[in-house]
């Protein structure tokens, strides 16, 4: 058998593309700007009392909408780095960061299903998803180097 | 926002989607925020 020939090469996996340098530093800088908002919205929910959060949350606000729309943003991501390849390999690879997107998927479509949307439940994905941020960005930045790029797409 | 978040999940997004997504969900997070003290 030929293992250099071209039909036995390995069926690669479907990746987002590798992102340019130009897009690699934008990329880094709107990163770093969603990990601060994420931060403090998480900030502004932790110091609402129940009461406040639920006059806020009612059905069909703004910010209800604009949460769920986030959040299953959120879980896209989450769910892509699962495997690898997320942003070109860009948030993959690095250690913790599939458990920690695992936990975002799962609490984020527990949130999602809950009615009504509860303040403590979405705290709880607030808490997932700055572990998953910070493994992310972890990995991102070592990639962003060049140090992982063939650990992140292997 | 969502039809490029499901594009990344499904790994067809080309690289100018990818950074108005991260552009986008920075605006929707702004949003937020306003709501959140208003």
């Amino acid at each position: 058998m030929n293992e250099s020939s071209p039909t036995m090469a390995p069926v690669l996996e479907k990746k987002n593309p590798e992102l340019s340098e130009a897009g690699k530093r934008e990329f880094a800088s709107n990163i770093t700007i969603a990990n601060k908002n994420i931060q403090e919205i998480e900030g502004q929910v932790s110091n609402m009392s129940e009461e406040e959060f639920k006059a806020k949350m009612v059905e069909g606000s703004p910010l209800k909408k604009k949460l769920g729309t986030a959040l299953k943003c959120i879980s896209a991501i989450a769910f892509a780095g699962l495997t690898v390849g997320v942003f070109g390999g860009a948030i993959a690879g690095g250690s913790g960061v599939s458990e920690s997107a695992q936990k975002v998927v799962e609490e984020v479509a527990s949130y999602l299903s809950v009615n009504g949307g509860a303040q403590v439940n979405l705290l709880k994905v607030f808490g997932v998803l700055a572990v998953y941020m910070t493994a992310s960005y972890a990995a991102f930045s070592g990639i962003y180097k060049g140090e992982q790029i063939e650990k992140a797409n292997a | 926002m969502l039809e490029i978040a499901e594009k990344i999940k499904n790994k067809t997004a080309t690289e100018q989607e990818i950074l108005a997504f991260t552009k986008e969900f920075n605006n929707l997070l702004e949003g937020i925020k306003e709501d959140l003290s208003a």
